[in-house]
């Protein structure tokens, strides 16, 4: 098991003739994912090669919207690869062909559109999961990968993750490299963001697979204080926290648009003191983090 | 009313009137207002709101690394800081000060994220813009190859010294790891450089 | 990034919201020379990207041009919270019946838009949200109801990128 991505997701690529969207079909596909085409209007009817995980050639088809793929294809996921002024408008075309679960990798994408491409979704009935924007998306090792996660740095395994950013994502499976991940998310550093925390640990509660949680935040609004609420309500496994921008001065915007410290709000000393207090335990550093999910794995 | 319109077609986060007052007159006026804009919308549909933004301002740095595209913020400390992603920038700044607490105190000098599949040239940039701040007296690199490739990274490091050649006096620390490490590591040790 | 208060000021006046006049000086003499041509009363305004700048005193009444000159040299210069007076808006002044509070902003918690308004403006709404919370007055809009003419305005503008693989579309790491 595995939490909304897994072995048999029949995934189709938003912007699958471009740069990004190339190189990281060429990635997904090594790394085992069944990937059954993509969407390019203008070049919908013709196909792109590659070659799948066990090098044999592939020609994917192109086609004209997210709803021909999903009709000719049986499509359940969609990545999305498109430049951010036009996310939303492929963001919108994902949510009407009411995709299972549409991944959002691009980074730049203006807020407003984030916030209406999901209040857009909400008035859809909410059918489509929407991971991101400006995330480097969901692996599930060994099965499958919707987005930019490097599939080679560990297998599968007991742990669930989930974090705002891409590059502690990795530097986190790294570090637990020899115990395995059941499923990895990233959901975004953006204000605005489909997936959040609370998603991703709900599904990792459910899932039989998951036996300890890894929570990465950053600063920055109150998502992390939200989850921690909901960790003390509603999550019985072991949860282990990290959170990132502990000297980050108040006003300044750290790389990601939504990691900013204002006033007093939204500090990485708030986030951990609400972790605590919700029983998570909290590293200071993401080494320190790993050797504590050690410990409350071996109970 | 006319200041929701202000917010959604400039693309801002936040547009407040404070106060919006009633004059004796009977009309209603906005007396002192602020208003921040979306940086990515600016990106994508507001090319007119760069001629808002405050250059002469900006720290001389922080203009620099702007203009190279470089995601970058002027802290207080000496030890300069280069990583890929923001969230691995802001933990390295986070370990560099708890480990310049048994050190008097040493403390980061920037947060310099230099991004998603950067290359060499980008790395090259960052590492001048770094070496620039005088209160920096050595530098501390720490990429975790996703997409970056850790071969441009070590490219970029060599170029960048070989740029700056008798200069670049400063003790320089990196932590290279991912996509293409051993490739990556054996450019840097091959210009005399351990990581 | 965060607009100085004449910055936003012209940016209202540009969609209809209605504004007092006011000019951008760097000097005393050209806040001499403003107060002359907007006559009046005028209010020398410090431009700094923080709040509390009337209690730090860059804020201040000039009944005459002279006045206007005297308070420009007073504030120019003046550190407030760290950010030091670079430039001043001299502004008509008004004569004020009533104080309100209005603002619109994202709700990241929610994902959506929220507006604050308030019978009583003219303090910090930190403070007002905190001390009196029953005179504030929240209400949650819509991001999807937008009217269409501003959708119109809000199309890409022809000096952004093709549609091809841009640099912003990059991943983040």
């Amino acid at each position: 098991m595995s939490i909304f991505l897994t072995k048999d997701s029949r995934v189709i690529v938003q912007g699958i003739t471009g740069g990004e969207g190339t190189k990281h079909t060429a990635l997904m596909l090594k790394a085992g994912t069944n990937i059954v085409g993509g969407v390019n209007a203008r070049k919908a009817g013709t196909t792109v090669s590659h070659t799948d995980k066990d090098g044999n050639a592939l020609e994917l088809p192109v086609f004209a919207s997210v709803a021909e793929a999903i009709e000719k294809t049986g499509a359940d996921v969609s990545v999305a690869f498109v430049p951010p002024a036009f996310t939303k408008d492929a963001m919108i075309e994902a949510i009407d062909a009411e995709i299972p679960l549409l991944v959002v990798i691009t980074e730049g994408v203006p807020v407003q559109d984030s916030a209406e491409a999901w209040a857009y979704a909400q008035s859809k009935g909410n059918t489509t999961r929407i991971i991101g924007p400006n995330c480097p998306g969901i692996i599930t090792p060994g099965e499958a990968l919707a987005g930019i996660t490097p599939a080679n740095i560990t297998g599968k395994g007991p742990i669930g993750l989930v974090s705002k950013s891409g590059t502690l994502t990795y530097q986190m499976m790294y570090e637990l490299r020899d115990l395995g991940f059941s499923t990895a998310i990233g959901i975004g550093g953006d204000p605005v963001i489909g997936t959040t925390h609370i998603d991703a640990l709900a599904a990792f509660e459910a899932d039989p697979e998951t036996k300890a949680i890894v929570m990465i935040g950053e600063i920055g609004g109150d998502a992390e204080e939200r989850a921690a609420e909901f960790i003390k309500a509603n999550v019985t496994k072991p949860v282990v926290g990290y959170v990132a921008g502990f000297t980050a001065p108040e006003g300044k915007t750290m790389g990601h648009a939504g990691a900013i410290v204002s006033g007093s709000a939204g500090t990485a000393q708030a986030k951990k003191e609400a972790l605590e207090a919700a029983g998570v335990r909290v590293g200071k550093t993401p080494s320190e983090t790993a050797a504590l999910l050690r410990e409350v794995l071996a109970g | 009313m006319k200041l929701y319109e202000v917010y959604t077609a400039e693309d801002a986060t936040l547009v407040e009137v404070n106060p919006l007052v009633l004059t004796g007159a009977g009309d209603i006026v906005a007396l002192d207002g602020k208003i921040s804009l979306d940086d990515n919308a600016s990106e994508v549909r507001h090319h007119e709101h760069e001629a808002l933004e405050d250059k002469g301002a900006a720290d001389p740095l922080e203009a620099k690394a702007k203009a190279a595209g470089l995601n970058y913020v002027k802290l207080d400390g000496e030890v300069g800081v280069i990583g890929n992603g923001a969230g691995l920038v802001m933990s390295t700044l986070d370990v560099v000060a708890y480990a310049g607490e048994a050190h008097g105190g040493v403390k980061p000098a920037n947060f310099l994220d230099i991004g998603g599949g950067a290359s060499a040239e980008v790395m090259a940039n960052g590492l001048d813009v770094i070496l620039g701040d005088a209160q920096v007296k050595s530098v501390f690199v720490n990429v975790f190859g996703g997409i970056t490739s850790c071969v441009a990274v070590a490219n970029g490091i060599v170029k960048a010294l070989e740029m700056l050649g008798d200069a670049a006096t400063k003790p320089l620390v990196v932590r290279l790891d991912g996509n293409q490490v051993e490739e990556g590591r054996a450019i840097l040790a091959a210009a005399n450089h351990p990581s | 990034m965060d607009l100085y208060e004449y910055q936003a000021r012209d940016m209202f006046e540009k969609h209809g919201v209605p504004v007092l006049a006011g000019i951008v000086a760097d000097t005393p003499a050209e806040a001499r020379a403003a107060a002359e041509k907007l006559g009046g009363v005028t209010v020398v305004k410090a431009q700094v990207k923080t709040g509390g700048r009337g209690k730090a005193g860059g804020v201040k009444v000039a009944k005459t041009p002279a006045d206007a000159e005297a308070a420009a040299e007073a504030i120019l210069g003046l550190d407030i919270k760290g950010h030091v007076v670079k430039r001043l808006m001299v502004a008509a002044g008004a004569d004020i019946t009533q104080e309100y509070y209005f603002s619109v902003l994202l709700d990241r918690a929610n994902r959506s838009y929220l507006s604050l308004a308030s019978f009583e403006g003219g303090m910090e709404i930190e403070q007002l949200a905190e001390e009196r919370p029953e005179a504030l007055a929240r209400v949650e809009v819509d991001p999807s109801s937008a009217s269409p003419s501003t959708r119109r305005a809000r199309s890409p503008s022809p000096r952004s990128s093709p549609p091809s693989s841009s640099r912003r579309s990059r991943p983040s790491s």
